[in-house]
């Protein structure tokens, strides 16, 4: 049925703006005209009438579907998850009041471990986790945190402060490390009363640390845990502690540990290109 | 020192959750329908909140945080559709209709639910997603073509068809009938 209807041009103009009028994106000017043609026009009217409904109905329909309440939880999960950088996150605050208890009370960090439970399943992981954690606790307090990757040491700052023992592993690392990066800090800190021997590494944007501290009770080997890879035939240990990834491997008497915001793969690679000369001069300092 | 950093972490944790989890329903209702799969819809939410999370630190506080979740939803939706399914391009000039009708028959006022949601996943996908931001979270042209990554004529567009589809299919429910009614009545043309 053929409707010629006498204003059939206006109506045809005002149905193609009704879509906008309904989202109330027309101009005031456009509106009113719409409006006006409403009032005078039974067709039209009618016309809006049934997208408003439709409109209407899609929003009740739709609106009524409601989450299932397991999903905030893991929402929820998957939060606590990533800010700690461990999977569970009871873990981490225990590890942090367990090592401020164990640090007020002397206690040497085995005594930190213990304090655990035993989690099935992520035991390693916990393990590797808490030495990794050592390094990358220097990274983040002295690069990150105060700022120390912003500094430029000229090579009398580095001497003074690596002192006559440490300072050749400046030029050690400076051999070995890829092109564009360059050794802007080499200091001695202390994190967590734990000494460091520090070198911060830039390349552009990219920071390193390399962190290297002296054993104390941990020790990769001691605890059972599984090489990412050997560099040369050194073990080498790799994880991620919050939003940095850390390659860990040791000597005798040291731990040494590579932190960085890399990806997983640069970082390793970069560890697995130190390990050996670093570990060749730790060796012949434990003499 | 190391206390403090995690106690700094918790504060950014509560104030993530307080933004972004009210949107929950919303990501998820809209998910459920564009993709109508439950499972998959469930999987993108959580997805979109981790995504969010990760980058929380370059979200602009009081900015619009709803915008910008859906902004994230839609780019997960839209990986998850290229990685699955081969690309089934709808041309915009393509006419799902076989005539342009002088007369649209209207609508029933009662309409159960279940039928409307059944009228909607009759429309292709990149349709629905316009309608849904548009008639059920009520973003506006702009917004909408911001999260989708379209020009505002594309919306526009889109929109049009997928309201005229959604008319045209529940329409056509009260139409079948009234040509029942009509055989019944023994007035079949």
């Amino acid at each position: 049925m053929n409707v010629i209807h006498f204003e059939s041009k206006m109506c045809e103009k005002i149905r193609s703006y009704l879509d906008s009028y309904l989202n109330n994106e027309l101009l005031i000017e456009t509106n009113h005209e719409v409006l006006k043609h409403l009032e005078a026009c039974r067709e039209c009217s009618a016309e809006l009438e049934n997208r408003t409904r439709v409109k209407s109905l899609l929003y009740q329909a739709v609106r009524k579907q409601q989450a299932p309440p397991g999903l905030e939880e893991r929402i929820r999960n998957d939060i606590r998850a990533r800010a700690s950088g461990t999977r569970f996150r009871s873990l981490s605050v225990q590890w942090a009041l367990a090592a401020a208890a164990a640090l007020l009370l002397g206690v040497g960090s085995w005594g930190v471990f213990r304090v655990f439970k035993d989690e099935p399943g992520s035991a390693l992981a916990e393990r590797a986790a808490a030495i990794l954690r050592i390094g990358a606790n220097d990274h983040i307090e002295c690069a990150v945190n105060h700022q120390m990757s912003s500094r430029r040491f000229t090579f009398d700052d580095m001497s003074g402060s690596m002192g006559p023992e440490y300072i050749g592993l400046v030029s050690v690392v400076k051999e070995r490390v890829p092109i564009g990066y360059e050794i802007v800090v080499a200091h001695k800190c202390h994190v967590n009363r734990r000494e460091f021997v520090h070198l911060i590494l830039k390349n552009q944007e990219k920071i390193l640390s390399l962190a290297v501290t002296r054993k104390g009770a941990d020790s990769f080997a001691e605890k059972n845990l599984v090489a990412a890879l050997k560099a040369s035939g050194i073990p080498l240990y790799n994880g991620r502690v919050e939003r940095y990834q850390v390659a860990g491997f040791e000597a005798r008497d040291h731990l040494a540990f590579l932190v960085s915001d890399l990806g997983e793969g640069e970082n390793l690679q970069l560890a697995s290109s130190l390990a050996a000369p670093v570990r060749e001069f730790l060796a012949r300092l434990e003499i | 020192m190391t206390l403090q950093v995690l106690f700094n972490r918790r504060i950014e944790e509560k104030e993530f959750e307080a933004a972004a989890l009210p949107y929950l329903h919303d990501l998820h209702r809209t998910a459920l329908r564009v993709l109508s799969n439950a499972r998959d819809a469930e999987d993108l939410v959580q997805e979109t909140y981790l995504q969010a999370w990760k980058s929380f630190h370059r979200f602009e506080p009081g900015t619009n945080c709803r915008a910008w979740l859906f902004k994230i939803l839609f780019h997960r939706i839209h990986h998850h559709r290229r990685k699955w399914f081969s690309s089934r391009v709808v041309k915009e000039s393509d006419d799902m209709l076989a005539e342009t009708l002088a007369y649209e028959p209207p609508v029933p006022e009662h309409l159960a639910d279940a039928e409307v949601l059944a009228a909607l996943d009759k429309i292709p996908p990149d349709f629905r997603e316009v309608v849904l931001l548009a008639d059920v979270q009520e973003f506006s042209y702009k917004e909408i073509a911001d999260t989708l990554n379209i020009p505002v004529g594309t919306v526009m567009s889109r929109l049009s068809r997928a309201r005229k589809l959604l008319r045209t299919e529940l329409a056509g429910l009260a139409q079948s009938f009234g040509i029942k009614k009509a055989a019944e009545e023994g007035r079949v043309p």
